[in-house]
C-alpha cells in the first residue's frame, strides 16, 4: 500500500510538470519572478567578481553557482496559460512558440550546470568565459520573449 | 576652374572616424553580450565622451564644425533639394539635421546607458546612485532607440553612396583627409588649430573617466 501510494505520488509528479497548474495567475507571476531573482542576485555575484567589481571569493562563487544552478528549473513551472498579462514583461509568444522557449531554458539551464561546475575548480578565468556563454543564454531569451 | 581647399579640421575628422569605430563596435558587442558588454561599456564611455567634445565643438570650434555654420532653415533646405545650391562648404542643410539627429540620439543612447540594468548582470555604472524607477525606464529607452540609431546610421551610408553614385560627389575621402574639391571663387573656412581641441578632448575624457570609474565607488 504504502509503495502503491508512493508510486502514485511520483508518478502525478512526474506526469504533471506544472504542478502549479491551479494556481493563481499573480501568483504564478509573483513566484516565477522571485526564482528568476535569486538567479539573477547569485548570478550577478559572479558577474561582479569575474568583471573586479568586487574581489573574486572562490567559497562564494561557488555557492552563488550553485544556488543559480538548482534554481534554473524552478522559473518555467510557473510560465502556465494565462499569465502573459499582468505585472509581467512576459510576451505572449512564449506560449505560442513553446518549443524554442523551452529550448531557451533548456539552454540556460546546462550553461548554468556548467558554471556550477566551473565554479568549483576555482579558475577565475574559466569561471568569467562560463559566465559569458551563461548571460548570452540569457540575452536570447529576454530578446526574443521580454517586453522591452 | 577647380581648387582644393581643407574644409574639416583635423579634431572634426578624428572626432568622426573615431565615433564611427565605436558605433561599430557597440552594434557589434550589444548584440552579441556575453562577456562582450565589458567591450560595450568601454565604448559607449568613449561615445560619450566624443558627443560631448563634438557638442562644444559645435560651438567653439572651426568655421565648418559650427551648428550655427550648417543648421539652417526649412526655406534653405527646401532651396537645396530643388537646386542643390548649399550655402556652405561643409554640411550641406540637409545634411545638417543627420548630423543633429545622429548626436542627440548617440547622447540619449551614452546617457541612458549610464544607468541601464539588463537584469542579467550587466548594469550602468550610475544605476545605482538612480531610483529604480529611473533604471527601468532608461532600459526600455536603451533598447528601443538603438534602433533609431541604427536607422540614422543606415540613412547616413545610402546617403553618402547616393551622392557618390548619383551625384558623382565624394564625401568619404574629403572626411579622411579634409580636403575638397571646390570653384576657385570660394573662400576658405578658417579652421582652428588642434591645441584647443586636444585641452578640450583630455578634459573631456578626464570627467568621463571619473564619472564612470571613481565617482561610483
Amino acid at each position: 500500500m504504502q509503495r502503491f501510494l508512493i508510486t502514485a505520488a511520483l508518478s502525478a509528479a512526474i506526469l504533471s510538470p506544472f504542478a502549479s497548474a491551479q494556481m493563481k495567475p499573480e501568483d504564478a507571476i509573483k513566484h516565477r519572478k522571485a526564482a528568476f531573482n535569486v538567479i539573477a542576485y547569485n548570478f550577478g555575484s559572479i558577474g561582479a567578481m569575474v568583471n573586479n567589481r568586487k574581489s573574486y571569493n572562490k567559497d562564494e562563487a561557488i555557492r552563488n553557482a550553485a544556488t543559480a544552478s538548482a534554481v534554473t528549473w524552478q522559473p518555467y513551472e510557473f510560465f502556465i496559460p494565462g499569465t502573459d498579462t499582468g505585472d509581467t514583461k512576459a510576451k505572449s509568444n512564449i506560449w505560442t512558440d513553446a518549443a524554442k522557449f523551452k529550448a531557451g531554458a533548456e539552454k540556460m539551464q546546462s550553461e548554468m550546470a556548467k558554471l556550477a561546475s566551473v565554479a568549483r575548480d576555482g579558475d577565475a578565468n574559466a569561471l568569467k568565459a562560463q559566465f559569458g556563454e551563461v548571460g548570452k543564454t540569457c540575452k536570447g531569451c529576454h530578446d526574443d520573449y521580454r517586453k522591452e | 576652374m577647380l581648387k582644393k581647399i581643407r574644409v574639416w579640421d583635423f579634431p572634426t575628422r578624428v572626432f568622426h572616424w573615431a565615433l564611427a569605430i565605436c558605433v561599430t563596435g557597440l552594434f557589434a558587442t550589444g548584440l552579441t553580450g556575453g562577456n562582450w558588454i565589458a567591450w560595450h561599456e568601454r565604448f559607449g564611455f568613449v561615445v560619450l565622451g566624443l558627443v560631448i567634445f563634438r557638442l562644444i565643438w559645435g560651438f567653439a570650434g572651426s568655421e565648418t564644425s559650427r551648428f550655427s555654420n550648417f543648421v539652417r532653415s526649412p526655406r534653405v533646405i527646401f532651396h537645396y533639394l530643388r537646386t542643390g545650391e548649399s550655402p556652405t562648404l561643409g554640411h550641406n542643410p540637409l545634411g545638417a539635421l543627420s548630423v543633429v539627429a545622429l548626436l542627440l540620439v548617440l547622447l540619449l543612447q551614452a546617457l541612458t546607458g549610464l544607468v541601464v540594468d539588463d537584469d542579467i548582470a550587466n548594469k550602468g555604472p550610475l544605476a545605482d546612485k538612480v531610483p529604480s524607477a529611473w533604471v527601468a525606464l532608461a532600459t526600455t529607452v536603451h533598447r528601443l532607440n538603438k534602433w533609431l540609431l541604427g536607422a540614422l546610421v543606415i540613412t547616413h551610408l545610402l546617403a553618402i553612396a547616393y551622392y557618390a553614385l548619383v551625384k558623382k560627389e565624394q564625401l568619404i575621402k574629403p572626411m579622411i583627409s579634409g580636403e575638397r574639391d571646390v570653384d576657385s571663387g570660394h573662400a576658405a573656412p578658417q579652421l582652428k588649430g588642434n591645441t584647443s581641441a586636444w585641452v578640450l578632448a583630455l578634459t573631456i575624457a578626464a570627467a568621463v573617466y571619473w564619472l564612470v570609474n571613481i565617482f561610483p565607488k
